[in-house]
């Protein structure tokens, strides 16, 4: 039957990591949430750098953040901070969209486009514990 | 803010060594990149006849801002250089792709430093500035080297631009390379 044929072709297609001539890397959502990043660096926006201590009143501490893949071609993910003070425990937060090489594609390897791929990759930074490790960086890095 | 740009021949006289001064206060002094310098100038291989600089200059005629433009038809920094920084692809040569590289805004004489430039208005209309310069010369797509400040710039300055690889810790400094579309 066609829809087994289908569905048996799928999960190869969704898998692979490709290099484009326009540098994106294409693949598909499932691929890339299946795909661990690690820790490159982290950096604070400031010129002169405050590092988060508990007890300490903060001022607005923002900065950035770089993830990789360990494949070949390497995705690379990298975002904007900030600490959220508002709760008491500061708390790392995403600002705006990533910047990446990653192009998201549909089940027919369509592209989604950049606003698409930028929001669902939003989405996929939320959901991965990416703070404790930035966190450990920062202060190790200005200290 | 006064821009001028072109290639050396065509920029007022005394601005190419005002320019080759300012980039060595930036990046080897304020930064500390280990560039080629002499006398206090930061100049290399790829600073020729032929390359595009667009300089940024205040009323006073202090540089306060710089980039530098190259065709990848020649001998380009991420070409010849940094090639490890496009993920395995090999460097683009085209007459539509220009580099843009060695981008400052730091205002020298208002203790603007260097780690904190990219968050200035100055440094989004200068970019915009190397932006427009290049499409004037042909570029439909420019390939960027530089630090992910620079990046992270382009992103809040509403352009189109996508990594073309991983940044790389190089001499201790984090840069990378990224494609800005020209719309």
């Amino acid at each position: 039957m066609n829809s087994e044929t289908d569905a048996d072709s799928y999960p190869s297609r969704i898998s692979m990591i490709t290099l484009s001539g326009d540098s994106y890397i294409r693949l598909a959502l499932e691929t890339f949430l299946a795909t661990p990043l690690v820790h490159l660096l982290s950096g604070l926006d400031d010129d002169k750098p405050i590092i988060p201590q508990e007890g300490a009143r903060l001022a607005r501490v923002s900065g950035y953040t770089e993830w990789l893949s360990t494949t070949a071609p390497i995705i690379t993910l990298g975002w904007d901070w900030e600490l959220d003070v508002s709760q008491g425990q500061p708390l790392y937060v995403r600002l705006g969209s990533p910047r990446s090489n990653i192009m998201l594609v549909d089940a027919m390897a369509h592209d989604l486009g950049p606003t698409k791929t930028s929001m669902l990759l939003e989405t996929a930074i939320d959901a991965l514990a990416w703070q404790k490790e930035t966190h450990q960086y920062i202060v190790t890095r200005y200290a | 803010m006064q821009v001028m740009s072109g290639a050396p021949e065509g920029l007022p006289q005394g601005l190419y060594s005002k320019l080759a001064r300012y980039r060595h206060n930036v990046f080897v002094e304020q930064l500390g990149w280990e560039l080629q310098t002499q006398d206090g100038t930061e100049l290399d291989q790829f600073d020729r006849p032929d390359t595009v600089y667009v300089v940024a200059q205040d009323d006073e005629g202090h540089v306060f801002g710089c980039a530098r433009l190259l065709p990848t038809t020649r001998p380009y920094l991420l070409g010849e250089v940094f090639p490890l920084l496009l993920n395995g692809l090999p460097p683009p040569c085209s007459s539509d792709v220009w580099e843009l590289s060695r981008f400052a805004a730091v205002d020298l004489n208002n203790q603007t430093s260097a780690l904190g430039q990219f968050s200035s208005p100055v440094a989004i209309e200068l970019l915009q500035e190397s932006i427009a310069c290049a499409a004037a010369h042909g570029a439909k797509r420019l390939i960027a080297v530089s630090v992910i400040g620079v990046e992270r710039l382009l992103r809040r300055a509403g352009f189109h631009a996508h990594r073309a690889g991983p940044p790389m810790v190089i001499d201790g400094h984090p840069i990378l390379a990224c494609w800005i579309e020209i719309d």
